[in-house]
């Protein structure tokens, strides 16, 4: 096979005319689309459990810092300082910034995987 | 295609005037279709396609930005839509071995008649490897211009060009014939041997 007859098979090909109704059946689509409201990613929710899950952490903090600081804890900002250099608050920390991405991404991608949101 | 009819209707659809959207529907129907029917050779499927790239253009719209030509960003939306549709239904699931039996024999067009000849051609590049695939079906779809290919397809236009070369020789030795000059391309590199 020659490659002109390669180029005038590929570029010859049939051209298919639109059935009669396609046009109102995207319209029809694109109607219901528009009436109903698009899924927003839920971020007063988002916002709320943040806010829930700083305090939780912070309150585990503190704990830990009382328990440490044996009452000084008002008294002695730099038992703050030695306190948050801890590695297990560091920890602590780190697996409550890790779920509140991990929340986060997950809504995310279910969103965006269902196509409620692109 | 009018590109300030585009504008217009865009502006209009973007204000809350969905009655536009319809015009654009009207101006590209053809297109999406045929396009989408070049990747999954049917015609029902075609459409389906094609209706769910307009909901997925009509959903993307606020974010048209106008930096390239609406044609250009509505292809490219379809384009992976169909994509990656066909990648989910593995339509592509004949192989190019496959291809040997239709091909087979000392003069292997001799007993086909030229429809026949066409969709054995067709039906090979549908078994072409994927971004070869995409590459020719799309290249001569926007009737062989490369940097459109390139665009589209949200490469480069050298690395358009070589998908499309290896596309073509992948073709050239599942159809059976050597003696297929690259003339297409011009400047493409020929490694015939």
């Amino acid at each position: 096979m020659k490659m002109d007859e390669l180029d005038r098979i590929l570029s010859s090909d049939q051209m298919l005319t639109p059935s009669s109704d396609f046009e109102s059946r995207v319209m029809k689509r694109i109607l219901v689309e528009a009436a109903s409201p698009s899924i927003r990613f839920p971020w007063t929710l988002f916002a709320l459990s943040l806010t829930v899950q700083a305090f939780l952490a912070g309150l585990a903090a503190r704990t830990d810092i009382v328990y440490r600081a044996n009452h000084l804890l008002w008294k002695k900002i730099d038992i703050w300082i030695t306190a948050l250099s801890d590695p297990a608050l560091q920890i602590a920390a780190l697996m409550a910034v890790t779920s509140i991405v991990g929340t986060f991404l997950l809504v995310w991608g279910s969103l965006r995987l269902t196509g409620a949101r692109d | 295609m009018d590109k300030d009819q585009d504008s217009t209707d865009i502006r209009r659809v973007l204000d809350g005037d969905l009655s536009a959207f319809e015009n654009i529907v009207r101006r590209w129907q053809g297109p999406l279709i045929n396009l989408a029917f070049r990747f999954c050779r049917n015609r029902q499927r075609a459409e389906e396609l094609a209706q769910d790239a307009f909901l997925q253009i009509f959903r993307k719209l606020p974010k048209f930005r106008g930096d390239a030509a609406f044609s250009t960003w509505m292809f490219s939306l379809a384009l992976n839509l169909y994509r990656s549709d066909l990648r989910r239904r593995a339509l592509a699931a004949d192989s190019l071995d496959g291809l040997a039996d239709l091909a087979g024999g000392r003069q292997p067009y001799a007993e086909f008649a030229r429809r026949e000849r066409a969709e054995l051609v067709r039906r090979a590049v549908a078994a072409l490897p994927e971004r070869y695939r995409d590459a020719v079906i799309v290249f001569y779809f926007v009737e062989m211009n490369l940097s459109e290919t390139a665009r589209l397809l949200g490469i480069r236009e050298g690395t358009a060009k070589a998908l499309l070369y290896r596309g073509r020789e992948l073709l050239r030795h599942k159809l059976g014939e050597s003696d297929v000059a690259p003339a297409m391309f011009g400047g493409v590199p020929h490694e015939d041997g």
